[in-house]
């Protein structure tokens, strides 16, 4: 009797083994991650995560290709290059004033971030810690201008900004106009102050709201005004927030394509900024793809480093941000 | 040079009344304590001489000048914090030399005074730590050197303290004493901690709900409190309270009749009363004991009540709690005609007097506070070893001297002491 069983149970044992050798592997890699999800998902991640960075990545590698490739060649580049002209990083350099260019984009990414983190700051010390009668709406309306289309702003911008309107006729004829801000940094940084602001005032709000009260009124007694007990108190312990502000305007106004393209006539000593500067190996006659894709690449630099050295607190800064006590 | 002078001060927080007419008179090189339960409005006080809060109503004088308008920094004070507040991205010797600093004072002088200061607090040696490095003592010991570095005309101390344990607390309190000693500045300080009140200060103010309610010495708030609040707030343990009422010779209450031997100006016979007496004031009646399970307690110390004491009041022990240098009995009043005298006269007096208690023991929020209940502090029994003596009938006499009449509706006190006038009642402190 308990040896039939015992036959019967080693029967069925190898009725399964037979049935696991007569599936596909696709069956076995399904029933496999049945019995352990966790495979699954490491593979999900995999594929997600390889596919993602080959589409970011990918665009690089082309423009290297494509930078590397001697201009004579350029009419069949495929996934390697057609030659071999690491000249182009440096004639990028003499065809166009591109230094130029990058240090205009990076003034002006500067100008404009100090800027935002002064005001940004101002606000944010309000907001976060204030009471007042509006504030929640006053907080949306800025957050709701930061989404309005920068089209919707050009035309009076760049009337403002190009002398066009006036203000009020003195006696004697003279009148006051609106500054000639057109071909200057003031006509990108201001646009961009006020579009970019919002952000940051909502990044600084959160963090200006949690410095403990006592440690702002222990500043005033040492003998600070409020303004100094913001910045030489408040300011340096919010320093994750301050920065991730910082560097997120910073990023921002350095992409931005819209007015840096309106702004100015696109020659370098008039403040034009790196999209002018790759616009600018377009020629009538030709166009040096190699070039600009040379030039692409090393206007990338800056941000790039920007991004690895914060990288750290732009994490801390995002994720505090988030997750308020 | 350091006086502090609160002119009708009155701070509401919208219809919320944090502070009150409040005026205070701080002179140079006092110690103050502005004492009182949580949400009374003395942190709010404080914090108007601080120039942290601006006042309603009122104007703040430090050193006779009025400082309502001027913010913190030009006003020549100094503040410890409850939480301490030591700037978190700077090490001892700036967080301490930070107000030099800003006053753009000399390097080789801010040296020597943050050197002086931390000797002061017994920090030195510690001069490069950051505060999160050290535990709550020291970071406490280098927020008052902070305020002492720059030798300011006044300190602010709100609950230095509180976030202290227990055994630190009290180092800290005699570390503070000394400093002030050494200092010779005003010092106003908040506590809720009414010992620490009574131990520090030249003065105590006491508060409740923004309105002050005694300014004076510890000892004449402890021995003549003005009203119920200050007599159950101060004390520790609390204050018995008895409701009663006046009678032609003495006061009457539901378990026991007091004698009184002195004139008692604007009162009526009839009136309702409240009879406070502390549980120090209170003793075994001679002749009388309780069995306890090792031995009987009775009034072994007869120099204890070296008072006048009342005829003995019947009382059937509860509890015992050992606290070393005192035994606190908790007992219960028991129903003994013989002692009271006319029973229906005293249910008379019970039903009629049953509803203003209530009211007032919700004003002074103690636990004692209770009618039937009576607490009382006797000296420990030698070789006594278990406190187990619950349901034993006894009787307890108070010292006449040191009991406390006060008026059932207003709170405000009738008399200190029962017997005929003496020069005073500190003379007879024990």
């Amino acid at each position: 009797m308990a040896a039939s069983q015992e036959t019967r149970e080693t029967e069925t044992t190898r009725g399964t083994g037979d049935e696991e050798e007569h599936r596909n592997v696709v069956q076995r890699w399904a029933s496999g991650s049945m019995n352990n999800p966790n495979r699954t998902y490491r593979a999900l991640f995999y594929i997600v995560a390889i596919s993602f960075l080959v589409t970011t990545l990918f665009p690089f590698y082309w423009l290297l290709m494509l930078a590397l490739t001697p201009s004579a060649k350029l009419t069949d580049v495929g996934l390697l290059p057609n030659g071999f002209n690491p000249e182009a990083f440096l004639t990028v350099f003499t065809k166009v004033p591109f230094h130029v260019y990058m240090f205009n984009s990076i003034v002006i990414g500067l100008f404009t971030t100090a800027l935002v983190l002064v005001i940004a700051s101002l606000a944010g010390y309000a907001f976060g810690r204030f009471e007042f009668p509006g504030r929640t709406p006053l907080m949306l309306i800025f957050l709701a201008i930061s989404y309005f289309p920068p089209a919707a702003f050009l035309l009076p911008l760049f009337r403002l900004f190009t002398a066009n309107v006036t203000f009020f006729s003195l006696p004697g004829g003279t009148t006051v106009t609106s500054p000639m801000l057109f071909n200057g940094p003031g006509a990108m940084a201001l646009p961009y102050t006020a579009l970019f602001l919002p952000l940051s005032i909502f990044i600084l709000t959160t963090f200006y709201s949690q410095i403990p009260d006592g440690l702002e009124d222990a500043a005033r007694v040492e003998g600070n005004s409020r303004l100094g007990a913001l910045f030489k108190i408040i300011m340096p312990l919010s320093a994750p927030g301050v920065a991730t502000a910082g560097v997120l305007t910073f990023i921002a106004v350095y992409n931005e394509y819209f007015f840096a393209f309106l702004m100015t006539d696109g020659r370098a000593q008039n403040w034009s900024t790196i999209v002018w500067g790759l616009l600018s190996y377009q020629g009538r006659f030709e166009t040096s793809y190699n070039l600009m894709a040379a030039a692409s690449l090393l206007g990338v630099i800056p941000i790039a480093i920007l991004v690895v050295v914060a990288q750290e607190k732009i994490v801390s800064g995002l994720t505090a941000g988030g997750l308020k006590e | 040079m350091g006086d502090v002078t609160f002119d009708d001060i009155t701070k509401k927080y919208g219809e919320e009344i944090a502070v009150e007419n409040l005026n205070l008179d701080i002179e140079d090189g006092e110690f103050v304590t502005l004492v009182g339960p949580s949400g009374c409005g003395k942190s709010t006080s404080l914090e108007t001489v601080a120039g942290l809060t601006e006042p309603t109503s009122g104007r703040v004088y430090i050193d006779d000048e009025d400082v309502t308008d001027l913010p913190p920094k030009n006003r020549d004070i100094a503040m410890v914090f409850q939480n301490i507040a030591l700037f978190p991205h700077m090490d001892v010797y700036d967080n301490i030399s930070y107000g030099l600093r800003l006053r753009d004072t000399d390097k080789d002088e801010v040296d020597r005074r943050v050197d002086e200061a931390a000797e002061m607090v017994q920090m030195e040696g510690m001069l490069d730590r950051m505060p999160d490095e050290m535990s709550g003592g020291q970071q406490q010991r280098v927020a008052i050197a902070r305020a002492i570095v720059r030798e300011p005309e006044v300190f602010l101390m709100d609950e230095p303290l509180a976030n202290l344990d227990a055994k630190l607390r009290v180092h800290m309190r005699t570390q503070l004493q000394q400093l002030h000693k050494e200092l010779e500045t005003t010092i106003i300080y908040v506590t809720h901690n009414q010992e620490e009140a009574m131990t520090m200060s030249n003065r105590i103010a006491v508060m409740n709900e923004g309105e002050l309610q005694q300014f004076d010495a510890p000892l004449t708030c402890y021995y003549r409190p003005t009203n119920r609040f200050v007599a159950g707030f101060i004390g520790s343990p609390s204050m018995n309270f008895i409701e009663g009422r006046l009678t032609e010779d003495g006061v009457e209450t539901d378990h026991f009749t007091l004698e009184i031997e002195r004139d008692l100006p604007d009162t009526e016979s009839g009136q309702r009363v409240t009879v406070g007496v502390r549980p120090e004031h209170l003793t075994i009646a001679e002749g009388a004991t309780f069995e306890t399970e090792s031995g009987p307690v009775g009034a072994a110390d007869a120099s204890d009540m070296d008072g006048t004491p009342s005829r003995p009041i019947p009382v059937r022990t509860d509890v015992l709690e050992p606290v070393g240098d005192d035994i606190y009995v908790y007992s219960e009043f028991r129903e003994d005609t013989s002692s009271v005298g006319d029973d229906g006269q005293t249910r008379a007096v019970a039903d009629g007097g049953g509803a203003a208690p209530d009211g007032d023991a919700g004003a002074s929020g103690n636990a004692t506070d209770s009618d039937d209940r009576l607490l009382m502090s006797i000296p420990p029994m030698p070789d006594m070893d278990t406190y187990e003596a619950s349901d034993q009938d006894t009787e307890v006499a108070m010292d006449r001297e040191m009991v406390h009449l006060f008026d059932a509706e207003t709170g405000e006190a009738i008399t200190h002491g029962l017997t005929r006038e003496t020069d005073g009642p500190n003379s007879s402190q024990r």
